[in-house]
């Protein structure tokens, strides 16, 4: 079993159990951006304290959970890191924290359609932007800026960039925003001029 | 020389973005998890490479510690 079959069984359990949840990370990066190798799938689930304890009953059988419950080190949400039996992959729970940009993605994720008639919860493109330029600033990895880059890139300039700059001005990302537009600029500019064409 | 390597990393970006817009959702879903098992396969065949002598829970460990050292990189 993949762990992206792992990630759609789980994902599928949440939506019978009625558990709200939306795909975080590289997985939603990927969707709107260039896709690269991740090693880990996260979710941002909302659940209360009971129904976190309970978590095992919503598990397919190929996932285990790891012993150690975590908190993520950005906004120090509650973590917990699940296993897909014989593999290396892991897909990892975020508790929704009361942090209020956190909440008002959540608000605003949408159903997509990934395989024929299986659709699964995913963050706007802007917050996707917004929150890896937040862990670009937070955890100083160059990958989520480089994925912050790559979803302007593909998305091209028809985004919500009054709500990305709220956002950016909230979390101290503004200058991190005006880097990363430069380095997308070279697409938007190639669009411009009739798309992104092949090298004559 | 300079210019030519900004000219063919520009064309090469372009390219990759082109393909990225073109990819269904489904195939752009499925591609992290692909390519990291891609990679797995490729890093523990250097490692038997290099280390021919090693277990395959020896390797497996190597490949472990190699992917968290990526993680503090990347």
């Amino acid at each position: 079993m993949s762990g992206t079959e792992s990630l759609l069984k789980l994902v599928a359990n949440f939506d019978a159990a009625g558990v709200p949840y939306m795909i975080v990370g590289s997985y939603s990066s990927n969707f709107y951006g260039i896709p690269r190798m991740t090693k880990d799938a996260d979710l941002v689930v909302h659940l209360d304290s009971k129904g976190w304890q309970g978590l095992t009953s919503l598990l397919p059988d190929d996932l285990e959970l790891e012993q150690q419950m975590g908190f993520e080190m950005v906004t120090a949400t509650q973590r917990e890191v699940l296993r897909v039996k014989g593999s290396l992959f892991q897909i990892e729970l975020f508790r929704l924290s009361d942090d209020d940009h956190d909440r008002m993605r959540f608000e605003r994720r949408l159903r997509r359609p990934v395989f024929p008639g299986v659709d699964v919860s995913l963050p706007t493109a802007e917050d996707v932007i917004i929150q890896k330029l937040r862990w670009s600033h937070g955890a100083k990895r160059p990958k989520d800026f480089a994925d912050a880059v790559a979803v302007m890139q593909v998305q091209g300039k028809s985004l919500d960039w009054s709500y990305i700059n709220h956002w950016c001005t909230q979390h101290g990302t503004l200058d991190l925003l005006a880097e990363a537009k430069a380095e997308a600029s070279v697409v938007w500019e190639a669009d411009e001029q009739g798309g992104t064409q092949s090298r004559p | 020389m300079k210019d030519r390597i900004a000219d063919d990393a520009r064309f090469a970006l372009l390219a990759k973005v082109r393909q990225a817009r073109l990819m269904s959702g489904e195939a752009k879903f499925l591609a992290g998890f692909e390519l990291f098992n891609e990679a797995c396969a490729w890093c523990l065949a250097g490692i038997a490479a290099q280390h021919p002598e090693a277990s395959e829970a020896e390797k497996q460990q190597e490949l472990q510690r190699r992917l968290k050292l990526a993680e503090r990189i990347f």
